[in-house]
């Protein structure tokens, strides 16, 4: 890939980020607006589901949203929120903060839970425009997201000593095997990675492990390999080009996704999405933790682009494609240019200036 | 024809109405034949009515490239029929035939837009990319085209320009 460094011209961005011109036929009818629910959550959350609405509008994009009010420290999401997803099947989330400690359950887990989003997909890609210290890097990180360490099952045995139970079934390890492969054969990738601590967690990881495997047999034309997590991390931190597809289990899918996440640009630029299913939930690929972030609260300086590229793969899933590639074109024009960034991308500029740009560069 | 054709001009107003940010203009049926052989850039999208339409993609198809190579289908409410563009009576010609000259590109790239409209929009970009490069390339291209290829070839050229 030949090295762009500083672009000069707009002239020269519209060059060398061709937009491409393909034809699609729809279905009469295919279209008609649809509704899509919006939570805009807390912290950052409203600020660049404010910029998706904006984006959206300015390029007629056939979509409704229905806005509900969730907070972090809700005891649950409310029903009537969940009703609408379920109505739409189609959802898009800011971010919801998730107190530490206290007993109160992550929201976030709450509605992946009764949805059953099952799969959780970080796309971590080195954008044009963002040089970071590794290029090539196109990593789709595939991670279950019910179980796991995640299943919220802890007691406390005798006063100073707690019990946390790790829960892997064959069930849910078998269905995001097939789900990572399945991914990786409609969209052309060539190798999905299994990672994974099966030397210490012989049972719970090797169960995982076997369902990769054998879900692995039905794909002969997709290269399948496993690696032990602390050398993933190892891997990731000096040769990420290495990886394509990656499946993971609940918590190892956390870190490795933000690992990958900020090796690639950061994590203000990833688009990612949890599907189900029936139903699914775009929002930022990986936030670690900055949701509740005060200081890009009051400052207004959060960055709208992870949202806004996660809102493009949304708008692909409600197949109106040719909305989602405008939509990247031009954010991908915005950060090539690199004029208008967020503090997190070495610029100085705010969340409106970014959606104005984007919406400027929209053709 | 005052009142066939105005009823169909009736209707195309009156949907034109809920898309405000799309211009629509018409053309009468002979000004735009001419126009489409001098300034063919000028049109986008073209709605028409049956016989027109006939007449219109064989003439855009043949200033494009020719009935060879564009792709084309049909589609209903509930099912949809993809085929060549345009074929302008290329099907029963039996000389094409017997060479196995005729031009698999048009057909390659209505199965493009079938797997599009089957959702497989990536093996739809990787079939249109290898067909397109082995028309950049300029090797392998049937008489149309001005080539002597055989269908065989065209095809064997773009199968190994899959990635």
């Amino acid at each position: 890939m030949a090295r762009r460094s500083i672009p000069i011209l707009k002239q020269c961005s519209r060059f060398l980020i061709q937009s491409r011109s393909v034809t699609y036929m729809p279905r009469p009818g295919d279209g008609a607006p649809r509704t899509v629910t919006l939570l805009p959550g807390d912290g950052i959350g409203p600020l660049v589901t404010g910029a998706v609405e904006q984006v959206m509008e300015a390029m007629h994009a056939p979509l409704y949203f229905e806005k509900y009010d969730v907070h972090g420290d809700m005891k649950k999401v409310p029903q009537e929120v969940i009703d609408s997803i379920k109505k739409n099947k189609v959802c898009l989330k800011g971010g919801l903060m998730t107190p530490m400690g206290g007993g109160v359950s992550s929201l976030n887990m709450q509605l992946r839970r009764e949805l059953d989003l099952y799969a959780s997909l970080v796309n971590c890609f080195n954008l044009p425009g963002l040089p970071t210290r590794h290029e090539n890097v196109d990593i789709v990180v595939i991670r279950e997201n019910t179980e796991g360490e995640y299943s919220g099952l802890e007691h406390e045995v005798v006063p100073g000593v707690v019990e946390s139970l790790k829960v892997i079934t064959k069930f849910c390890s078998e269905r995001i095997a097939k789900y990572a492969f399945e991914y990786a054969y409609l969209n052309n990738r060539k190798t999905v990675t299994a990672v994974h601590k099966a030397n210490i967690m012989k049972l719970a990881d090797g169960l995982f492990l076997e369902s990769c495997r054998e879900v692995a047999t039905k794909y002969p034309g997709i290269k399948y390999n496993e690696i032990i997590v602390d050398n993933c991390c190892m891997q990731l931190v000096s040769k990420p080009e290495q990886f394509d597809v990656m499946v993971t289990p609940n918590l190892y899918g956390n870190l490795v996704a933000n690992t990958a996440a900020g090796i690639a640009g950061g994590t203000g630029v990833m688009p990612g999405g949890n599907v189900g299913a029936d139903h699914a939930i775009f929002e930022q690929g990986a936030s670690a933790g900055n949701v509740g972030n005060e200081k890009l609260l009051e400052q207004k300086k959060a960055n709208p682009v992870a949202l806004l590229l996660s809102s493009a793969m949304m708008l692909r899933h409600l197949q109106f494609p040719s909305f989602a590639d405008r939509l990247e074109t031009a954010v991908k024009r915005v950060i090539l240019e690199g004029k208008y960034m967020t503090k997190d991308l070495g610029g100085t500029s705010t969340t409106q200036e970014v959606v104005d740009a984007v919406i400027a560069a929209l053709d | 024809m005052k009142l066939a054709d105005g009823l169909f001009l009736e209707s195309c107003q009156e949907v034109t109405t809920k898309y405000p940010s799309i211009k629509y203009n018409e053309i009468i049926g002979d000004n735009c034949c001419m126009k489409l052989v001098s300034k063919p850039e000028q049109f986008d999208v073209m709605v028409t009515p049956n016989l027109y339409g006939n007449l219109v993609a064989n003439t855009a198809a043949g200033i494009a490239g020719g009935t060879g190579v564009l792709p084309g289908g049909n589609v209903g409410a509930e099912h949809a029929v993809f085929e060549q563009g345009d074929s302008a009576g290329n099907v029963g010609k039996d000389k094409i035939m017997e060479q196995k000259k005729a031009n698999p590109v048009a057909l390659l790239f209505s199965s493009a837009l079938m797997l599009r409209h089957l959702q497989f929009p990536s093996f739809a970009d990787r079939l249109e990319s290898a067909v397109k490069s082995v028309i950049l390339e300029g090797k392998s291209r049937t008489k149309d085209l001005g080539g002597d290829s055989t269908t065989q070839e065209v095809v064997d050229a773009a199968i190994a320009n899959l990635d």
